[in-house]
């Protein structure tokens, strides 16, 4: 999932306006010259800098193919990734309303099964890792994590 | 001495050495698993240490970042996969040796002179940080500021394939550390209203993203398949250890020295210090044509280095609170948690806390040879782990790892973010290493330079009056020019070719 460095130049160049035009609402510390807008000015300059080189460097290296690294050709590789991301993401939802144990499993099932795990080892192990874990952060470190609706039963 | 006494008698507890053990067994595995580095392992590991005393915490980082690193060298000799990228530069000649059926060679030669390269880099530590310490407590913001822009300078010059690219991962570090409302100002930046980012960008779940997370979003993609372990059959690791010791003490001594120096250097670390290490043994040596073909002299120099860098690393960490690599600047993280500022003030106040921190990298050095004889036993049966089991379990951990940090869900949408973030930089080629010392650096960074710009009333030329300044403001002034010098130097040399 690779894009050329022309187009990371110019989101770079983009990043280091939008820093700069932030930076020029922050005001000085009164009776002194400098504050809270100097370093991001500096650091928006240094990215606008790095930016135009990377987009010159491009230029003249020439055009340049869309996906370059390896793994990207791979059938599936995109689609995992995103999965991947996905089911983090849908942790965060779920553990609240499930609780920890439920919420866990069932994304380490997903996780399990988008890599070609059978499903009768998928299930118990995710089950088993969620249950592990639980015991060592909630029990072990008396973390507190979310016991959605199983909570009268923990 | 009362403080030297103290400090032992720290450490020699059973739950100091109890959670040594326990770090270095976990350091063990991660080291060894191909991918997953000393840092993730670290960063991994922190939350852990949340709930630990403070020397336990500390003990329990150096110890699982010593065995990280000498683990790596496993499944670099047995697979020709480095484990860490501090191995990555010996590994075509460890895996030389294995196809010569040499493996238990190599493999003991990187048991035996990682522990002597770690201790030699401690006895290093003990004396050059306490006197150190002395120097920077005449410190002022105008010397801090160019430490911290030499180790940032150091970290995208040496570090990186592309300095361009390397500056890009710092300066976005460096804006990382401008979120949140602890600056000059007081003024709240970048937070968008959010409470939450009004205390700035949490550490830990952003380093568990940058180095774990977007390894696993990358190996899942790749569909996490098995490693090919080759069946070896290992003989007595413990064979030639004499032999190699005194045939190869010269090499074994150039190595620790440059391994410490470029571990002290802020910014450098252990894969660096392998690659200087690596590259010098060949051209010094008496047989340059044997290398590459599974010779252990290039092995022992380059092994030694990267573990004495380990160990050096923390002196700029201990003294001046600027990481001397990736590893140093999580650790750097966690002893502010604990309340052991780093810093010369550390040395004066808590000076039985540092000889307690000199006396576990020894044992943790010492315990390596034992752990690691172990380790090279488990390390084949460990490669045979399912890796589609194992990478989703780890993603778990990284879940309640961010989670641990504050007990609330915003660590983990931090550590999903900065996930994606460090595997789209990986992916484009922009090292991750820079972005990380900018983050830790940053504010003391910022500080010092505005500081010292009201201070002097906008002098820029104050920060090279005071002599110690003066002199690291030339150096890193120099770290900036030499790269572009040469390259215009080169592409001027090539044109009259």
């Amino acid at each position: 999932m690779r894009v050329s460095d022309l187009i990371v130049g110019l989101l770079v160049l983009l990043g280091a306006a939008a820093l700069y035009s932030a930076a020029s609402t922050f005001p000085p510390i009164p009776g002194q010259q400098y504050g809270a807008d100097v370093f991001p000015t500096l650091t928006a300059a240094g990215l606008a800098a790095c930016g135009f080189i990377l987009c010159a460097g491009a230029v003249r290296a020439g055009p340049f193919p869309l996906a370059q690294a390896t793994w990207i050709r791979e059938p599936g590789a995109l689609p995992r990734a995103l999965a991947t991301i996905a089911l983090t993401a849908a942790y965060l939802v779920l553990a609240p309303l499930l609780g920890f144990i439920p919420a866990a499993s069932l994304v380490l099932a997903g996780l399990f099964l988008l890599v070609r795990v059978p499903l009768k080892v998928a299930v118990p192990v995710a089950l088993a890792t969620a249950l592990l874990t639980w015991w060592a952060f909630a029990h072990g470190l008396r973390v507190p994590l979310p016991r959605g609706f199983i909570e009268g039963y923990l | 001495m009362d403080a030297i006494e103290a400090g032992i008698a720290m450490v020699m507890r059973w739950d100091v050495i109890l959670t040594i053990l326990a770090a270095s067994a976990f350091g063990m595995v991660v080291g060894a698993i191909p991918g997953l580095t000393a840092t993730m392992a670290i960063a991994l590991l922190v939350p852990i240490t949340f709930f630990m005393e403070p020397l336990p915490a500390v003990g329990a980082m150096i110890a699982c970042s010593a065995m990280a690193i000498f683990a790596g060298d496993i499944p670099s000799t047995l697979m020709r996969m480095p484990g860490t990228p501090a191995s990555a530069a010996y590994t075509e000649e460890c895996y030389a040796m294995t196809r010569k059926g040499q493996a238990e060679v190599a493999l003991g030669a990187n048991v035996l002179f990682s522990a002597l390269g770690g201790l030699f880099g401690t006895f290093i530590l003990i004396l050059a940080a306490p006197l150190l310490a002395e120097v920077a407590l005449g410190f002022s913001s105008f010397e801090y500021f160019w430490l911290a822009l030499l180790g940032l300078a150091c970290a995208i010059f040496i570090g990186a394939g592309s300095p361009v690219k390397g500056l890009i991962s710092l300066l976005l570090g460096l804006f990382i550390a401008q979120v949140g409302i602890d600056n000059p100002g007081g003024l709240p930046r970048f937070t968008f209203g959010s409470t939450e980012l009004l205390g700035g960008i949490d550490f830990i779940p952003a380093m568990i993203g940058l180095f774990a997370m977007s390894e696993v979003i990358r190996t899942m993609a790749t569909g996490a398949r098995d490693w090919n372990v080759k069946q070896v059959s290992m003989g007595n690791p413990l064979k030639g250890w004499g032999t190699m010791f005194v045939k190869y003490w010269p090499q074994q001594i150039r190595g620790n020295l440059t391994g410490t120096a470029i571990g002290i250097l802020p910014g450098a670390g252990a894969d660096i210090a392998a690659w200087v290490s690596y590259a010098t043994s060949r051209k010094f040596s008496k047989q340059p044509e044997k290398f590459g073909t599974g010779h252990v002299e290039g092995i022992i120099e380059s092994t030694s280095s990267n573990n004495a860098a380990l160990a050096g690393a923390w002196v700029p960490a201990l003294v001046f609170g600027i990481p001397g690599d990736s590893i140093t600047a999580v650790v750097i993280g966690v002893l502010y948690l604990k309340g052991l500022n780093p810093g010369p003030m550390l040395f004066v106040n808590n000076p039985q806390t540092i000889y307690a921190v000199f006396t576990i990298f020894i044992l943790a050095n010492l315990l390596m040879i034992p752990l690691g004889l172990l380790a090279l036993k488990a390390g084949t049966a460990l490669l045979r782990f399912p890796r589609r089991i194992l990478i989703p379990i780890i993603l778990m951990f990284c879940i309640v790892g961010s989670y641990a940090v504050n007990n609330s869900p915003y660590g983990v949408v931090l550590m999903l973010v900065f996930g994606v973030l460090g595997f789209l930089m990986e992916e484009h080629e922009i090292p991750i290493a820079p972005c990380v010392l900018g983050i830790v650096l940053g504010k003391l960074l910022e500080e010092s330079f505005v500081t010292s710009m009201i201070k002097a009333d906008g002098d820029l030329l104050a920060f090279f009056e005071r002599p110690i300044s003066g002199t690291l403001g030339a150096l890193t002034i120099l770290v900036f020019v030499w790269p572009i010098w040469s390259s215009l130097r080169a592409r001027r040399q090539r044109r009259a070719a």
